[in-house]
């Protein structure tokens, strides 16, 4: 019989599905935008016969968006992959240790991501703005940031979902 | 700590890691951040924050989701559906006409979709009943589903090229039309094994459907002329110089959407579906790339790969057995590792060490994803057995694992034979690219 879910991990989890939805609305956004972008930029250079300065530089920003909203929208979705071979051989007796184990380093490496974006935006680059419009790249740091922020509490959530089941089957794995 | 054992320490803890389940993309950004803190501290940080924000910003890889769309969009409109009934009508009499029309409808799939899940899903629910309700063998119906479905990452566009490109430096348009006569070859080799196992054991597909008369095969050729047209409009594109490869992908998009427009297809639950699919597939993409290009910044710091072109040049090795050497362990990897893993683990190991004796990395590139494909269908990890598993209820697992086999040894020998002919590979990319 499945154990009842922790009133705080629900909202938690439900919260979560919220701002996925966003993320995946804004993601959406950016890949019709990248559509139009080529649309545009390949009528202009064809029949206008006038390829339009910088519009690339858009798309690769653009892109960035998409790519952060992405990656959140998928960890939620369980899209990132990942070698299931264990449960072939152990069952939750083992799986319990091994999921927690891999969820605490997901959560710190997504977590120090997250910071570094932050705060190490531009770190290595030469002149952190596009080539063309010289749009800045600091803020799409600070975006894909945010979206792996988001993964970092999706997998905080998971992890404690998984210590609320320990006796039982997890849930996250339902989700799997 | 030497780099040497840092590198030792970094592969042991990432099989460990991949082990346990932790994400391929994660796993890498791990590894390659506690390497590179391991070697030069202070460039750990400020590199996993730049490489996220290269590969999030890399122009190429407008291309992911484009083309990801343009696949769903073809799945929505219905335009696989035609494809699938065009390819019935003209094989369906046939000796296993209908896994032949299956195994055809992928490989025309697979022109729209890089993704060789989206074409085993799309294609397997349109075929799969068809097939049950003229008693084929489960394994042979399922099998030629799974195995069709892996042409998506080799006929172009394919996600498996783009990464390739993006970890070499190639080009995706080359490498592109690299693919395309290596999956025509591939599809007739599907064909081909498909007609030996029915032709050993009639049994497995008992029922023909009823030939089609020559007007209602080339009205449902008519039927699939959207789908084609696209086809021939975004490769013939490439291929002629008009667009680039990441333009092709925006005008495939964009026609695919009008299409689906004009077959008043353009429904909220459509676009939520068309839309999510994209965004998910394109996130396991990027994850991927984020943590590969973080851990093969961390193998160029161990110096690992200089060591070991070094090792091979001292062997006297010659590149062919080199190559072969790779395929056969991409083989072995693939029968427990996912085909993406194993093209970002091993291809900035093996790049250093191929390169340098002459191989040419387009050519190399085909017969990787080839292999690659032979890694979705083989037990115990197969992704798109689980797949056609998921739509084929009732039909056991090992059941679809053995309907593979006859596929999986046409895909070897679609390997031998381009090891002998690369031609096959480099007629197009050659005469596009000189």
């Amino acid at each position: 019989m499945p154990e009842p879910q922790h009133k705080a991990l629900v909202w938690a989890d439900e919260q979560l599905g919220r701002v996925a939805g966003l993320f995946a609305v804004l993601g959406a956004i950016g890949v019709c935008v990248l559509m139009a972008n080529i649309l545009i930029a390949v009528f202009w250079r064809y029949a206008l016969n006038d390829p339009i300065f910088g519009i690339d530089d858009i798309s690769v920003m653009v892109l960035a968006v998409v790519a952060g909203c992405a990656v959140a929208y998928g960890a939620r979705n369980n899209s990132h992959v990942s070698v299931d071979i264990i449960t072939n051989f152990f069952g939750r007796s083992a799986t319990r240790y091994t999921d927690a184990v891999m969820r605490l380093m997901g959560l710190g490496i997504t977590s120090l991501a997250a910071y570094a974006l932050w705060t190490k935006a531009c770190g290595f680059e030469e002149a952190c703005i596009t080539e063309n419009l010289s749009i800045e790249h600091t803020w799409f740091y600070y975006f894909l940031g945010v979206a792996l922020c988001f993964y970092a509490l999706h997998l905080l959530v998971q992890l404690l979902v998984g210590f609320a089941h320990w006796q039982g089957e997890d849930p996250n794995d339902v989700a799997d | 700590m030497e780099s040497e054992t840092v590198a030792i320490l970094g592969f042991v803890a990432l099989f460990v890691l991949l082990f346990i389940r932790m994400p391929v993309g994660l796993t890498m950004m791990l590894i390659g951040t506690v390497g590179i803190y391991l070697i030069r501290p202070v460039a750990a940080v400020p590199t996993l924050a730049g490489e996220i924000f290269a590969e999030a910003a890399n122009f190429p890889l407008i291309i992911i989701p484009l083309f990801v769309l343009m696949g769903n969009l073809a799945g929505v409109s219905g335009m696989s559906r035609d494809l699938y009934k065009a390819a019935n009508a003209w094989l369906g009499h046939m000796k296993g006409g209908l896994a032949s029309a299956t195994v055809v409808g992928c490989a025309g799939f697979s022109a729209l979709s890089g993704s060789s899940l989206a074409a085993a899903l799309t294609m397997g629910r349109v075929s799969l009943p068809e097939m049950q309700r003229y008693k084929y063998d489960d394994g042979l119906a399922t099998g030629a589903i799974a195995a069709g479905g892996t042409l998506g990452i080799l006929i172009p566009p394919s996600a498996g090229f783009v990464i390739y490109a993006i970890l070499t430096e190639e080009s995706i348009g080359r490498l592109f039309l690299a693919g395309v006569f290596p999956g025509l070859m591939l599809t007739a080799l599907f064909v081909l094994a498909i007609w030996i196992v029915v032709m050993r054991d009639p049994a497995k597909a008992p029922q023909s459907a009823e030939a089609v008369p020559m007007n209602e095969r080339f009205h449902a050729l008519g039927s699939a002329g959207w789908i084609i047209g696209i086809v021939v409009l975004t490769i013939g594109g490439i291929y002629t110089g008009v667009f680039s490869a990441i333009e092709a992908a925006g005008i495939g998009a964009a026609l695919a959407f009008v299409v689906t427009l004009i077959r008043r297809a353009v429904t909220w639950p459509n676009m939520k579906d068309v839309f999510n699919s994209t965004l998910r597939a394109s996130g396991t993409l990027f994850m991927i790339l984020f943590g590969a290009f973080v851990f093969k910044t961390f193998v160029g710091f161990t110096g690992v790969t200089f060591a070991l072109s070094t090792w091979v040049g001292e062997q006297g090795f010659s590149g062919m057995q080199i190559v072969i050497a790779f395929l056969v362990m991409f083989i072995v990897l693939g029968t427990f590792l996912e085909g993406f893993a194993i093209l970002v683990l091993t291809v900035p190991l093996i790049q250093p060490i191929i390169e340098p004796l002459g191989i040419n990395m387009i050519w190399f590139g085909v017969m990787m994803v080839i292999c690659l494909e032979m890694g979705l269908i083989s037990p115990p990890v197969g992704v798109n057995v689980f797949v056609v598993k998921g739509i084929a209820d009732g039909v056991p697992l090992n059941t679809i694992f053995r309907g593979i086999w006859p596929f999986w040894f046409a895909m070897l020998l679609g390997v031998v034979i381009l090891v002998l002919f690369p031609q096959i590979a480099l007629i197009l990319p050659n005469t596009m690219f000189g």
